[in-house]
């Protein structure tokens, strides 16, 4: 699974956000909801989220601080700006901190669900890297981790090890998925 | 004697010849007649006896010596037969000789000039003595004096009027110059004048008309710039309030409400928002009423309360201020600064308030306040400035427009400023509404 923050200090958007999806359908777990920055960074600490929907003008301290935070700890997160209309100068000064994309106000669930799987797909590979980095012994994984490696690629295996790893991850607060044995 | 006959004796003796003496005609003796003979006995003093006669001849043309003898004048000498014995002068006589008919008068002679005359008798030798004078000649000079006069009199009115002339145009060509160059900008401002160095009232003329043009460019330019900077505010405040940002988030908020089916609250932003504009716009009227403002500041805070439910608000209007007009979206601005700058931030909710109230001396005084984070002086002369402090270039431009419309509208008969009361920030907005400018 994996999580999902939101940061908007409109409640009204968050719950939208919640609400547009159900994010269990997409292997995703909301981790929670913030609406001002300190609260958020608090959170990302916490529950370190795979993916966060960040918006720029927020209480400070604001989403490009909130990025830049990101980069300078090397935390592994990808940040999909939530911007305004009049907030779209910052959003591209946002691009700097390795934000991977943004999502212009107001958008409708196909947006969403483009957006989020294009980069659910990013955090699989960036999970698949570093496993196999692991493997090879250039880096070390971060404890506590479940880590599942499938050989054969076949179906009924991953599904199995993807409910493990959900187990896990209820009990650990960490999070990890399935690697396909192919790569 | 030259000569001594018996018919000359004879006639001697018959002459009575006095002692006084007389004068003779021997004309018909053959003498000449021009010739007169002064005859006189001569006498022994001692005895009183006659020893002798003493002829004396006479000759008239010598007399003529002693005439005068100018143009305009003449004498004649003539005897009683009206013969001319002596003339001289310019009289042209007639064959029939001169015989003057009074002893003064008038004539004419032979050429037709006219003659004034006087005429004596020299009794003894018989003769017309008569001075002529010729008017004509002699009122020459005085004709050509008056000549003279008329022609010198011409001379000058001449030189007068030419000098006149002169001096007119030497006078008129500048003015005409300049109405000719006023004249050629009819639609569009007069360009100065070309100076003139000397130093009379025309030049005096030239440098006033220059200073006042430059006078007058610089009350068009004046003019120019406030009609200018009156224009870009209102384009600002129209722009910042139809500017994407407010319409987009409350279109974003109405999306999200509908997109949860909150279609109740979908619906009442909608309308917030319709009358909202539609105050705002007010068909393009500058001015409004204060309770229509209000109402405008009830819709865009219901507005604001749906996408920041934690947010609280007030508006408090004296009734007897209601239908005061101000200008639009006066207090709009403030209230947007509030909840940006002064609640947004702070990130646990808060109240902004508005009231509408009398102060003394007519005054009125619309305050917006909010329990915020606060705003230093600085900052908010700095926002009244129109420094650009905060991140979002909408929110500060709000606090300076407020101050420039106010001085456009109300001049000094207005007044914004900063106050703190137990932890609210208080923007005072004192205006004279009897003081406003119909800009």
């Amino acid at each position: 699974m994996y999580k999902v923050l939101l940061v908007d200090d409109e409640s009204l958007f968050t719950d939208y956000l919640a609400h547009l999806l159900v994010w269990e359908e997409w292997g995703c777990t909301l981790c929670g909801t913030a609406s001002d920055g300190e609260t958020a960074w608090e959170m990302i600490l916490r529950h370190r989220p795979d993916v966060l929907f960040l918006d720029i003008n927020i209480p400070p301290p604001d989403g490009l601080e909130l990025c830049r935070r990101l980069r300078e700890k090397k935390i592994p997160c990808e940040v999909i700006i939530v911007s305004a209309h009049s907030d779209f100068a910052f959003t591209k000064k946002a691009i700097r901190y390795d934000v991977v994309d943004y999502l212009l106000k107001p958008f409708d669930r196909e947006e969403l669900i483009q957006a989020l799987t294009s980069y659910l797909g990013r955090v699989a590979d960036g999970r698949a890297r570093l496993l196999r980095r692991c493997l090879q012994g250039q880096d070390t994984l971060p404890v506590p981790c479940v880590m599942a490696v499938m050989h054969t690629g076949e179906q009924p295996g991953t599904a199995f090890l993807t409910r493990v790893c959900g187990e896990f991850e209820k009990q650990t607060g960490s999070c990890w998925g399935v690697l396909d044995g192919r790569d | 004697m030259r000569q001594t006959d018996e018919a000359f004796l004879a006639a001697m003796q018959a002459l009575d010849i006095s002692t006084k003496g007389v004068f003779l005609d021997l004309s018909a003796l053959g003498y000449p007649a021009t010739t007169r003979f002064f005859c006189k006995e001569l006498r022994d003093i001692t005895t009183n006896e006659t020893v002798g006669l003493v002829f004396l001849e006479v000759r008239a043309r010598s007399l003529q010596e002693y005439c005068i003898s100018e143009n305009s004048s003449a004498v004649i000498i003539s005897d009683q037969d009206g013969r001319v014995i002596a003339h001289s002068g310019s009289f042209a006589l007639t064959e029939a000789g001169f015989s003057p008919s009074a002893a003064q008068g008038q004539l004419q002679d032979a050429e037709g000039s006219t003659w004034l005359y006087r005429s004596g008798v020299v009794s003894l030798a018989g003769w017309h003595v008569t001075c002529l004078l010729n008017t004509r000649q002699a009122l020459l000079p005085i004709y050509n004096m008056l000549t003279l006069l008329t022609a010198a009199a011409l001379v000058i009115l001449l030189v007068m009027s030419g000098v006149a002339m002169l001096i007119a145009r030497r006078l008129a060509r500048p003015i005409e110059h300049l109405s000719r160059h006023m004249s050629n900008f009819t639609g569009a401002m007069p360009l100065p004048v070309e100076p003139r160095t000397d130093g009379d009232e025309i030049a005096v003329l030239y440098s006033s008309f220059n200073s006042m043009l430059l006078q007058n460019a610089r009350l068009f330019e004046d003019y120019k710039r406030e009609q200018k900077r009156k224009q870009t505010i209102e384009l600002q405040l129209i722009q910042s309030q139809i500017k994407p940002h407010f319409l987009y988030n409350t279109l974003d908020t109405i999306y999200c409400l509908a997109g949860m089916g909150r279609t109740d609250e979908a619906s009442r932003v909608t309308k917030a928002l319709a009358d909202y504009y539609r105050l705002v716009l007010n068909s393009g009227q500058e001015w409004i009423s204060v309770r229509q403002e209000m109402t405008a500041l009830n819709r865009y805070l219901t507005i604001m309360k749906v996408r920041w439910p934690e947010l609280g608000y007030s508006l408090e209007c004296e009734p007897a201020l209601e239908e005061v007009t101000i200008p639009k979206l006066l207090l709009q601005p403030l209230v947007e600064n509030s909840i940006q700058h002064g609640i947004r931030p702070l990130h646990r909710g808060g109240t902004v308030r508005v009231v509408a109230r009398t102060a003394p001396e007519g005054v009125v005084e619309l305050c917006v306040m909010d329990n915020g984070c606060g705003m230093t002086e600085e900052q908010f002369a700095q926002a009244l400035r129109g420094k650009r402090s905060g991140r979002t270039d909408e929110a500060s431009f709000g606090l300076h427009s407020v101050g420039r419309r106010l001085a456009l509208f109300y001049g000094t008969h207005s007044q914004l400023v900063l106050d703190r009361q137990d932890g609210w920030t208080v923007v005072k907005l004192r205006i004279e509404p009897g003081e406003a400018r119909d800009v």
